[in-house]
């Protein structure tokens, strides 16, 4: 309690060089905040450097100050512009600002500046691949690989360059290669698993996980793709338990979570959660259509036949067009594809995922489209449509009773809701007549859960299955009349049909 | 140092000295004050003596010749001349201030106090002797006539940043903190670079409520004078109190990077690192402390008591050990001392430490529960002595008058249930609960946990999930925490720290909230706390009868009183080792603590009674080869070879699961059994010998195993013990089938089964809150 006080520090206060490479550490090691007073103790003792530069670009890079570090790399070169480091420190800040020919400018200055240098070919080659040049990436990422085969990112680029050339087993070999060395890498793992579910390759896939299982890799990502790749295969057992263990790795994950409720392993919520639809559908817009074509997808088909059924005149010559209509997640317009040689007058698509409507707009066939949540959009929107179509959306809903209601409310009096859904009953191994299909599959494993007199049930791939009376009794609640419904097969999943039905309501009750 | 000559005034002619200081004297004189200011008083003293000796009397060459002879050593001497100086010139005020200073240094603080009193009145206005009187004030805890002095001491001299440093402090006491922070910030003005005065202006602020507004002047100034690592360390130890220990860590780094040899960033450094559980780098920057200053004993005994955290019991109980014999018996010392003893297998020494701190203050929570946590683990242990000594703690936890509670009496309403502990995360309180909050049912109970700070840690994850609210418990009082806990209107409290290391049991002593259960987490026994009206147990851990060992209520649970997760990474199984080895291989993984004499004799009556059976022991303390050497000893002491022994370290959990490979059955220690450690060993493939006793702790592996449907591993006594571990050697066969389905088995058994398990957990708090809804409303609570 003396109150005399100590001075300042002692007289051994470090020297420049021993400063800057603390600060290197330190930022390396994520240590933005022991880095940043340094950085300020280091400009103090010495005077503007490459060095310097470099090490405050680094730090700004750490900081997410993108802008800031651009700054300060193209200080740095301009009092050493044949500084290596520089270049690829600003190849790397001009990639995150998506200045992709800058980076690209700086990346090869660095191969030439040093063409020995492994780190150069690699930034070299990540951003060739970023320019959609993957047969120029593959000879830089080869390079940089061969000189430093302990560098997960740099295999992982090479294994895309491979797999972009065509070259999918090569890009699956080196990732074997580097998974040996370092096999506590997850991020090679799982780049060796998509690879191999890209191939359609789910035997290698669910391999490659139980091998990083076995090695005490626990990742969320590697049990959720284990999972997808099991449930693929039909063994939806063994896939509920791994997204079960993947929810224990990732809790928050609503992605996950609705995977293992729709396994049964947790209480079911009434309808999918929007995250969970747009990762989905956001990592699938580029294969989506393939993947169902793959899966013989009949629904475009089947509502087309049901718009011409309802409006004959749509197919004949004349000017009797029919507008506008409305295509309630829309995905990536394959609805618009069937509709195309229709004379519609504004096609408008919603849909939730991003990624999908990139993929509707490329195809040209829109008046517009808009990014929303289905039942969001509905709420809010003020158009009168005399058609609207839900092709394979409601499979996301187990409750239609506020849905139906909103699509009601868009259509004018005698306006037609067209859609599909997937049917309870039906070849997922529901049992008939709303009993417990529990007897199927055996109790314990709750690889799905009946209507339960809900009229739904969620079932193992995500997906809600619907019971035609809990339809109608929907539609009528809503103030529709039901004037179509049919049984018709949706699709073929692991070589048995899924069955459907399809609806055709219009709208007689006026009442609100 | 040296003193300057009185004003000509105040001397009598006698002394002024003209000529008979012949100028030889002045010249030694002026030698010896030169000596005397370099710190070299022995030769400042012959310099002094020879002036005096050639006749220089002037009484500024005297009272520098008293300093000397006590900076030579003879303090006494010294003050005597003093005195004498001072009788005879009354009226010089040098004199009695360095008499003061002499004394504080003895300290003899009252007769310190006296003479700058004296020297005071002498000159009211000089600011060493204000400043020298006014610290010695607060010292003797006199704070309000300090600040008084210290005012005037800031007016006559407004230029000393040691004053309003000291004004600062005294106005701490009185408890004006914001007249505080503006002091020291005058002070740290006056002295910009001064580390300790920038770290009490922080902690100034925020006590006022204004760490954030200081924080963004640090960040401001910072940005002006990045290398003052006055400025760092402040911004540091401010962020370690606002709960952002990563920054303040990163920040107290840069201090110590810019500073090496100042102690105070070193000791703030290593003070963020031990709240954020980065024990190891903690210990090595203790170290660095420590050897700055080596005479600071809380240093060394925050060193050893973060060394406890890192498993180095032996190191941190010759730490502790010195440090008593140094400064005498103090609590601390004693309850880290019992620790480390306990830990290290020495129960009986750990119990006897504590016992003497016990005795030393009887009314010290903190030594009962070092008495009731190091008892838990004597062989001696009786339901009935471990009751005595948790009812202990519960008794001298401190208190606050109890507050009426709002929360509603309805039977069926959904509840607002408070998970608090620190070790809602990878800890046996995770493995052991988590699945069961996970499934409770969430129409009936909403989630509150009052936890650690947000991590990656992936059952922290899993607890975040299942919250509705997540609330960070931090640096505040019991008291304060409870206050909190009452704020959130929380129904049932359930407690999963216990008495442990950080344990946050001591908010339910102020009654937070109506129904307060205690659950996992330092579970050993009853927690003997009249507030705690319930304890989670099942009819393994508490059979009838077993009610009179508890101040709780049991709360039995249908099957067992816990839920384990097992981890993911778990490795798969192997067969049974036995059978490519030859030769049975015992183990034990649970830590030294739990091994007492009684436990290694009966394991060598077990190897004894199995011939070329092998006992594998796996605990972090084995690192220290001193404690692998005595318990190689104690085993010698029974006849068994060192061979048959192997005595392994600690290493991280999925690589400690993989050790189960190599061992055929457990032997449980009694009479703390294991726990997570028997779930995990069973999640591995093998079974557990286990004998019960009367304590929670000790009945914790017969639950596991009862409720994994292994009963018949549960034994009675030590012979039946010796018996069943024998009879599992003789039959491989056997072994080797139930090692085979055993993960099969357990996945399917209750202790496994969640969603049984919630349903159980919400049914049986329904019922605990049922019966405080029956309840008359209490007008006084239990104390």
């Amino acid at each position: 309690m003396h109150a005399t006080a100590t001075p300042a520090a002692g007289p051994t206060r470090p020297d420049p060089g021993h400063l800057a490479r603390r600060i290197r550490e330190m930022i390396a090691g994520g240590r933005v905040h022991a880095a940043r007073p340094l950085l300020g103790a280091l400009r103090r003792m010495a005077p503007p450097s490459a060095e310097i530069s470099d090490i405050a670009g680094l730090l700004l890079l750490r900081e997410g100050r993108i802008p800031e570090a651009l700054a300060e790399l193209d200080a740095g070169l301009a009092l050493d512009s044949t500084s290596v480091a520089l270049h690829i420190s600003r190849a790397d800040a001009r990639m995150q600002a998506q200045d992709v020919l800058g980076a690209a400018a700086d990346a090869a200055e660095a191969v030439i500046l040093a063409p020995g240098n492994a780190q150069a070919k690699a930034v070299l080659g990540v951003v060739l691949l970023e320019m959609n040049r993957p047969e120029d990436a593959l000879p830089c990422l080869r390079e940089a690989v061969a000189a430093e085969p302990r560098r997960p990112a740099w295999v992982r680029a090479l294994a895309a360059a491979l797999e972009q050339n065509g070259d999918a087993a090569g890009a699956a070999a080196v990732l074997d290669a580097a998974i040996a060395q370092c096999p506590g890498d997850v991020a090679l793992r799982t780049a060796a698993m998509m690879t191999a579910m890209r191939r359609r390759d789910f035997t290698a896939a669910a391999e490659l996980a139980e091998a990083a299982r076995r090695q005490g890799v626990a990742d969320a990502c590697v049990f959720g793709l284990h999972g997808h790749a099991l449930s693929s295969l039909g063994r939806h057992d063994a896939a509920s338990e791994a997204y079960a263990e993947a929810l224990k790795l990732a809790p928050e994950d609503p992605y996950v979570r609705h995977l293992v409720v729709s396994a049964g392993l947790l209480p079911q919520a009434s309808r999918a959660p929007a995250p969970y639809l747009e990762t989905v559908f956001d990592g699938y817009a580029g294969r989506f259509e393939s993947h169902l074509i793959g899966l013989q997808y009949r629904v475009p088909g089947l509502l087309r036949a049901a718009v011409l059924d309802r409006f004959p005149a749509l197919a004949e010559a004349g000017d009797a067009a029919l507008g506008p209509v409305l295509d309630l997640g829309c995905g990536t317009g394959l609805m618009a594809v069937a509709l195309s040689d229709l004379k519609l007058d504004r096609l408008v698509g919603v849909d939730i995922s991003a990624g999908m409507l990139a993929e509707a707009q490329d195809k040209g066939l829109y008046h517009s489209l808009v990014h929303a949540e289905l039942e969001a959009f509905l709420a809010r929107d003020t158009t009168t449509w005399p058609l609207i179509l839900a092709a394979d959306v409601f499979c996301y809903f187990g409750v239609l009773d506020d849905v139906l209601p909103l699509v009601h409310a868009r259509l004018p009096p005698g306006g037609v809701l067209m859609f599909t859904v997937e049917e309870c009953d039906g070849a997922q191994g529901g049992a008939q007549g709303g009993a417990q299909d529990g007897a199927q599959d055996g109790a314990k494993d709750g690889a799905h859960q009946d209507a339960g007199g809900r009229g739904w049930r969620l079932g193992r791939q995500g997906r809600f299955a619907h019971d035609a009376d809990y339809v109608a009794r929907a539609a009528i609640a809503a103030g529709f009349a039901v004037r179509t419904v049919r049984r018709e097969v949706l699709r073929t999943e692991a070589q048995a049909n899924v069955p459907g039905l399809l609806f055709v309501l219009e709208r007689v009750r006026h009442d609100g | 140092m040296t003193v300057e000559p009185p004003p000509a005034r105040l001397l009598p002619a006698a002394l002024a000295g003209s000529d008979i200081a012949a100028w030889r004297g002045a010249e030694h004189a002026h030698l010896g004050m030169a000596l005397l200011g370099e710190g070299r008083g022995g030769e400042a003293l012959v310099a002094l003596r020879g002036a005096v000796a050639f006749g220089d009397l002037r009484p500024a060459t005297l009272l520098n010749l008293a300093l000397a002879e006590e900076q030579a050593g003879d303090p006494e001497l010294a003050r005597a001349s003093m005195r004498a100086l001072g009788d005879r010139l009354p009226d010089w005020d040098e004199p009695p201030l360095r008499l003061g200073e002499s004394l504080r240094r003895a300290g003899d603080l009252a007769a310190a106090e006296a003479a700058y009193e004296r020297a005071v009145e002498l000159n009211p206005q000089r600011p060493e002797a204000l400043l020298s009187l006014a610290a010695l004030l607060m010292l003797r805890h006199q704070a309000p006539r300090a600040q008084m002095l210290l005012l005037r001491c800031c007016a006559r001299a407004p230029d000393r940043a040691d004053a309003w440093d000291a004004l600062g402090l005294a106005l701490m006491l009185t408890g004006d903190i914001p007249a505080a922070e503006s002091a020291f910030g005058e002070a740290q003005r006056l002295l910009p670079d001064n580390i300790d005065i920038a770290v009490r202006r922080a902690e100034a602020a925020a006590l006022a409520g204004n760490a954030a507004a200081e924080l963004a002047r640090l960040d401001l100034a910072a940005a002006d004078d990045p290398a003052n690592v006055a400025l760092l360390t402040a911004r540091g130890v401010l962020l370690g109190r606002q709960g952002q220990r990563d920054e303040a860590v990163d920040v107290l780094e840069a201090a110590v990077a810019l500073a090496p040899d100042a102690l105070v960033p070193i000791v703030a450094l290593s003070n963020a690192l031990t709240t954020s559980s980065r024990a190891r780098m903690a210990v090595d920057v203790l170290r660095r402390a420590v050897a700055l200053a080596p005479d600071d004993s809380n240093l060394r005994n925050n060193l050893a008591a973060t060394l406890v955290r890192v498993h180095r019991y032996d190191e941190a109980r010759a730490i502790l050990e010195v440090l008593i014999d140094e400064h005498g018996p103090q609590l601390n010392f004693l309850c880290n001392l019992t620790n480390a003893l306990v830990s290290l297998g020495l129960q009986e020494q750990g119990v006897a430490r504590a016992r003497q701190a016990v005795a030393l203050m009887p009314q010290a929570h903190l030594a009962w529960r070092a008495l009731g946590n190091a008892l838990s683990y004597h062989p001696d242990v009786t339901g009935q002595s471990l009751l005595a000594a948790y009812r202990g703690v519960g008794r001298t936890m401190p208190r606050t008058t109890p507050v009426a509670l709002a929360n509603t009496r309805d039977p069926a309403r959904r509840l607002r249930l408070g998970l608090l502990s620190p070790t809602l995360k990878t800890h046996p309180v995770g493995w052991l609960t988590v699945a069961g909050f996970e499934t409770l049912d969430p129409d009936a109970f909403e989630i509150i946990c009052l936890g650690p700070p947000e991590s990656t840690d992936p059952i922290q994850r899993r607890f975040r999930a299942a919250a509705a609210e997540w609330h960070v418990v931090d640096t505040e009082t019991p008291a304060a925490l409870a206050q909190r806990i009452r704020d959130l209107g929380i129904d049932i409290l359930v407690e999963l720290s216990g008495y442990g290391d950080r344990g946050l049991i001591a908010a339910c002593a102020h009654r937070p909230a109506p129904v307060q259960v205690k659950w996992v987490g330092m579970q050993n026994h009853s927690t003997g706390l009249a507030e705690m009206d319930w304890i989670i147990t099942d009819r393994w851990e508490t059979p009838a009868g077993f009610e009179r060992h508890y101040s709780e209520r049991l709360l039995h649970l249908p099957d067992g009183y816990v839920c384990y997760s097992p981890p993911p990474y778990a490795p798969d199984l192997v067969a049974l080792p036995a059978l490519r080895r030859g030769h049975v291989t015992f183990g034990c993984f649970n830590n030294t603590a739990k091994i007492t004499p009684v436990v290694i004799a009966a394991w060598a009556r077990v190897l004894r009674a199995v011939p070329g059976a092998r006992l594998v022991l796996k605990a972090h303390q084995f690192a220290e080869p001193a404690t692998a050497a005595r318990f190689c000893a104690a085993f010698a002491d029974h006849g068994i070879d060192a061979a048959r022994l192997e005595l392994r370290a600690g290493s991280p959990h999925r690589a400690l699961l993989a050790e189960y490979g190599d061992i055929d059955v457990v032997l449980d220690p009694f009479p703390y059994s294991g726990g997570l450690t028997t779930c995990e060993a069973l999640w591995m493939g093998v079974p557990t010998v286990t004998l019960p006793g009367e304590t929670f702790a000790s009945r914790h592996s017969a639950s596991h195993m009862s409720n994994a449907g292994l009963a018949d591993w549960v034994v009675a006594d030590l012979d039946a013990y010796v018996a069943r571990a024998a009879a599992a050697a003789g039959d491989l066969a056997a072994l080797a089938a139930l090692r085979a389905g055993l993960r099969a088995r357990l996945r399917a058994s209750p202790l496994c089964d969640a969603p049984r398990f919630g349903r159980n957990l919400g049914a049986a708090l329904r019922r605990a809150w049922h019966d405080w809804c029956a309840a008359e409303p209490a007008t006084t609570t239990p104390g």
